[in-house]
């Protein structure tokens, strides 16, 4: 039986993360250690609650008629949404095709979990981070080699609008250049939304 | 205007266009509660169950669901100019398209979510104090030998103790009951400068309380006859439903199980709890007693004749 470890369920999300209204389902388990990590309690794969995609279905249905209305649904993050490939696949089944499900992920996984779970997905949130490998390794402690090699992958199998790319400003990580330096490189790659913006350090 | 409010009120305007789209009559009373809106609440929620149930009727009669597609972008400028919005559907396939009005600041990837409530132990302590009229007492327990616990906290607290945290009104209290080790840093830091907490209560507030409890009253005979202190007992979960209700001092068994169903079938605002260097709250699932002055200080419209005895 299929079961994935999620520590938040944020309902009634507006813009924030998806088109119309949205409910956010974080997953627990991250390839990450950034800095600024709010949820730092999705590094730990151990604690959290199970769910199984029938529970989850069964818990989020609840706003279904938003969902429909202004063509929402479920956004899943996390942690890094894209390591639970059967979860999600299998709550796809189960939801029909009619929510959008996105992916607010960080593409830092094996790019047979980004073929697996491209059909099923409607869109992706991508947080890049910083395109500079030194940057991006200082402020996540991981490289991005499977960042830009998934993107590419994205990028060539679909419509690019299909792609929001978040670039943030990183405090004492990066700066307003480097930030220009990324975006002109996503453009050149294919991407064509960006969402730039301010990481909050708490 | 807070954004639980600004919530409310869209997805407010979302049923109003279902309804309108769908042919439904839907009556949206305007809220008046002026606390902390969380976006929705059991009215609102009973709205989307009725909302529901009429499309399920009307697709039985072979009526498909009219759903035109609403922007979000088109009602939060509606919400925040106060009128309503004539939504039309984008055409993007963008996730967050040209609908963001904040496009310099943002939380960090998934931020700002709820977190899922821990499962946790049933509270089995219950406070009192001599109160008058109708004056809830909530309290809340946690283990803190509850690994959950542990792990939240860790980084500022470490717990190797176990004891319960009680909460009254907005003051929590702990109680050390044992367990190896000691605590490394003081619940009173804890409890002062780490954790808010936000206790559970009835929707409109105590006057509406006592209004819903007036309803479901009358049909108790002579209920204004009654006097005394009557204290109720009960579980507010994490979605606001009542649960396991106890008559825990009676005063006459009728008006008991008058109040016992009374509660049972309210909805009330759940309590929860946030680390303060977090920006998500946890739900918390609370007992709670409520000490009840009989009678009360509403008035109960009494309906039909009073009860004629059986003869055997």
């Amino acid at each position: 039986m299929t079961s994935a470890l999620v520590f938040g369920i944020g309902r009634h999300r507006l813009t924030t993360d998806g088109e119309g209204v949205t409910t956010l389902v974080t997953f627990n388990g991250c390839p990450l250690r950034c800095k600024y990590c709010l949820n730092k309690i999705s590094w730990d794969i151990v604690k959290g609650r199970h769910y199984t995609p029938e529970m989850l279905y069964e818990e989020v249905k609840i706003d279904q008629l938003y969902f429909l209305a202004t063509h929402g649904g479920i956004t899943f993050g996390g942690g890094e949404p894209l390591l639970q490939v059967d979860f999600i696949k299998e709550f796809r089944v189960l939801c029909g095709p009619q929510w959008q499900i996105l992916a607010e992920t960080s593409l830092n996984v094996p790019l047979k979990n980004v073929e697996a779970l491209d059909a099923v997905l409607d869109g992706y949130i991508i947080d890049v981070k910083d395109m500079d490998p030194e940057i991006y390794k200082a402020y996540t402690g991981n490289d991005n080699a499977l960042v830009l090699s998934n993107l590419e992958w994205i990028l060539s199998h679909g419509d690019p609008n299909r792609i929001m790319v978040r670039v943030p400003h990183i405090p004492d990580f990066n700066t307003d250049e480097d930030v220009a330096r990324s975006m002109e490189r996503l453009k050149t790659m294919g991407v064509v939304n960006f969402d730039e913006f301010t990481y909050i350090i708490r | 205007m807070a954004k639980g409010k600004k919530t409310c009120k869209i997805l407010k305007e979302i049923r109003k266009q279902i309804a309108a789209e769908n042919d439904i009559k839907l009556v949206v009373e305007e809220c008046t509660y002026q606390g902390d809106c969380l976006g929705t609440c059991p009215k609102c929620e009973a709205e989307v169950r009725y909302l529901e149930r009429e499309l399920e009727k009307r697709q039985r009669m072979g009526k498909a669901a009219v759903f035109a597609g609403m922007s979000i972008g088109t009602l939060l400028t509606a919400a925040a100019c106060g009128s309503t919005a004539n939504a039309s559907s984008s055409d993007s396939k963008c996730p967050n398209s040209t609908e963001v009005t904040d496009n310099t600041i943002h939380e960090p990837l998934a931020g700002n979510v709820v977190a899922v409530a821990p499962e946790r132990p049933q509270p089995d302590t219950i406070i009192e104090e001599p109160l008058m009229g109708i004056v809830p007492m909530y309290h809340d327990t946690f283990s803190f030998d509850s690994e959950f616990y542990q792990k939240y906290l860790k980084e500022k607290f470490v717990f190797s103790g176990m004891g319960n945290l009680s909460i009254l009104g907005g003051k929590v209290e702990y109680e050390h009951i044992g367990g190896k080790g000691k605590l490394c840093n003081t619940m009173e830091d804890l409890a002062e400068e780490a954790v808010e907490f936000k206790a559970p209560h009835y929707y409109g507030g105590e006057e509406m309380l006592l209004e819903a409890l007036a309803v479901g009253l009358m049909d108790v005979f002579d209920v204004e006859k009654i006097k005394g202190d009557m204290e109720v007992e009960f579980s507010v979960n994490t979605k606001g439903e009542i649960g396991d209700v106890k008559i825990v001092k009676g005063l006459d068994k009728v008006l008991d199980d008058a109040v016992s169903s009374a509660f049972s079938k309210m909805a009330w605002e759940p309590g929860d709890y946030k680390l303060k260097e977090e920006s998500w709250r946890l739900p918390l699932e609370c007992r709670c007693v409520l000490k009840i002055n009989f009678p009360i200080d509403v008035p109960i419209m009494l309906q039909g004749e009073p009860p004629v005895p059986i003869e055997d």
